[in-house]
């Protein structure tokens, strides 16, 4: 994943659609989502695909990263258990992710913005209801970053104390 | 006290003359009363520097990663550093017969800015321990008295290792252990009830304070990368600016990082000159780790931590049927 992104442009209109991010693996996920687009099905077009090797691949870092860069929410989706490409990566995948998910509800992520689940290569349907629900509730949140001028992420902070 | 002492300075100088260790480290006596220095003892006849008080609060271990290869190395340990120590051999940064832990008996560490008040914090100031448990603070203004267990740093007021139990020689005698009076978890527990967007609002209101000294990463034990995330060029994980979000990244990280390796010595908290609440994170992940994976960090030096592998019948995350 190329860090340096430009951060999504987030409109304070009514026209506002969640930006969301899906971590999908190259094996199961992807595949699965590849299947819902030649199967035409329709899924939010909200999510932005970043394949990566293995849900085990998925650092918790690149979820904080997301949220960082102005994100409103983040999917992450590999093989079902036991059906991991690399026999086990999705087993580490889920220690990580919900305890990841825990600690950022801690710091104030609600935790409706990070969905963490299985969408093998046949299941296109699952992967679209998967996005749909994780686009759905955060549409119910809100904004991530909008909403956040009095959490965080926002202006840089002198910017921010000037203003109050 | 003294005994402890006197066995502190005796070991040193027996294990350096017969050449067990190459280098003991402890702590020798701050350039005011109410402050320690770290000592790094390498000769027998030195070993008289070495002193014992309610201010040698450094965890000590942090220094070994960066030791390694000096040879063998004694290190005095309070509960918490040895936690700290069992978690470096662990992670195979120092191989366990390169280091010998001295256990030390710990009764608490002064929380010095509690202590004492601003104008007192000079080297006018005198501080002194009594066997009893009180503290004499002796100053420009007069001499007041001060139980030890009303100044206690947070960390100690409920900790539960006050004696190491990974050691290969405790030294003195084991005092009678202060009740843990607080609850390790309970601060983090009442943020947690809270809701999201509180949450969000409290740590905004701590991370806008951060002026990124980094003094919490350079006093932490369990924090040896040799090219910290922050300091990679490639990826740039987050930018050196003080921008709240970049502040929120590095505390994020840092804290998750930790999880299940960071014992709660609560050293980044003292340091933090800032006054952030930081150890609320560690708390809180040490709580789910243990809550989740029945682990807690520090209390053996072999196996596999929590994060670096699995079980066949971990919770499953999948909401479908």
């Amino acid at each position: 994943m190329k860090a340096e992104t430009k951060p999504v442009e987030k409109p304070a209109s009514s026209s506002w659609e969640p930006a969301l991010v899906a971590f999908l693996c190259n094996w199961c996920s992807y595949a699965g989502a590849d299947l819902a687009g030649s199967s035409r099905l329709n899924y939010p077009p909200n999510v932005r695909v970043v394949r990566v090797p293995c849900s085990g691949r998925v650092n918790p870092m690149f979820v904080m990263h997301c949220f960082k860069r102005g994100f409103d929410g983040v999917l992450i989706a590999g093989c079902h258990p036991g059906d991991c490409h690399y026999a086990k990566g999705n087993y580490y995948a889920r220690r990580r992710i919900p305890l990841a998910k825990d600690f950022l509800g801690f710091l104030g992520i609600e935790p409706e913005r990070i969905k963490f689940d299985w969408v093998s290569a046949a299941e296109s349907g699952r992967f679209v209801s998967v996005v749909r629900e994780l686009t759905e509730s955060v549409r119910k949140l809100g904004p991530f970053a909008v909403k956040a001028r009095n959490g965080f992420p926002s202006l840089p902070t002198g910017v921010q104390v000037v203003n109050e | 006290m003294n005994e402890l002492v006197e066995a502190m300075r005796g070991t040193a100088a027996r294990l350096l003359n017969g050449k067990e260790v190459a280098l003991v480290l402890g702590y020798e006596a701050g350039s005011v009363s109410f402050r320690t220095a770290p000592a790094f003892i390498q000769h027998a006849e030195d070993a008289p520097r070495l002193v014992w008080n309610p201010f040698c609060t450094n965890n000590l271990a942090a220094y070994l990663p960066e030791l390694k290869g000096v040879g063998r190395i004694a290190v005095m340990a309070k509960g918490c550093d040895a936690r700290s120590i069992a978690t470096l051999i662990q992670e195979h940064q120092i191989p366990r017969e390169q280091v010998m832990i001295l256990g030390i008996p710990c009764v608490g560490m002064i929380d010095v800015e509690q202590l004492l008040v601003a104008g007192e914090r000079g080297p006018g100031t005198t501080v002194t321990c009594g066997p009893d448990g009180m503290l004499t603070v002796a100053s420009a203004g007069g001499q007041r008295a001060v139980p030890l267990s009303e100044v206690l740093q947070g960390r100690c007021t409920n900790c539960e290792h006050h004696v190491p139990s990974i050691a290969d020689e405790v030294l003195g005698n084991a005092p009678a252990p202060i009740q843990a009076s607080g609850d390790a978890f309970g601060a983090a527990a009442e943020l947690a009830g809270r809701s999201a967007e509180d949450r969000r609002a409290f740590w905004r209101e701590r991370f806008e304070r951060c002026i990124r000294c980094y003094g919490c990463r350079e006093v932490c034990p369990a924090c040896y990368c040799r090219t910290c995330f922050l300091d990679k060029p490639a990826p740039r994980w987050t930018s050196k600016a003080n921008t709240l979000e970049d502040t929120w990244m590095f505390h994020a990280v840092r804290a998750f990082h930790l999880a299940g390796r960071c014992v709660s010595c609560g050293e980044c908290e003292r340091v933090c000159p800032m006054d952030i609440p930081l150890t609320l994170m560690n708390r809180m992940l040490a709580h789910e780790v243990q809550e989740k994976f029945g682990y807690t960090a520090g209390l053996q030096i072999d196996g596999i931590q929590p994060l670096g592998t699995f079980e066949s019948y971990d919770p499953d995350p999948a909401e479908h049927a």
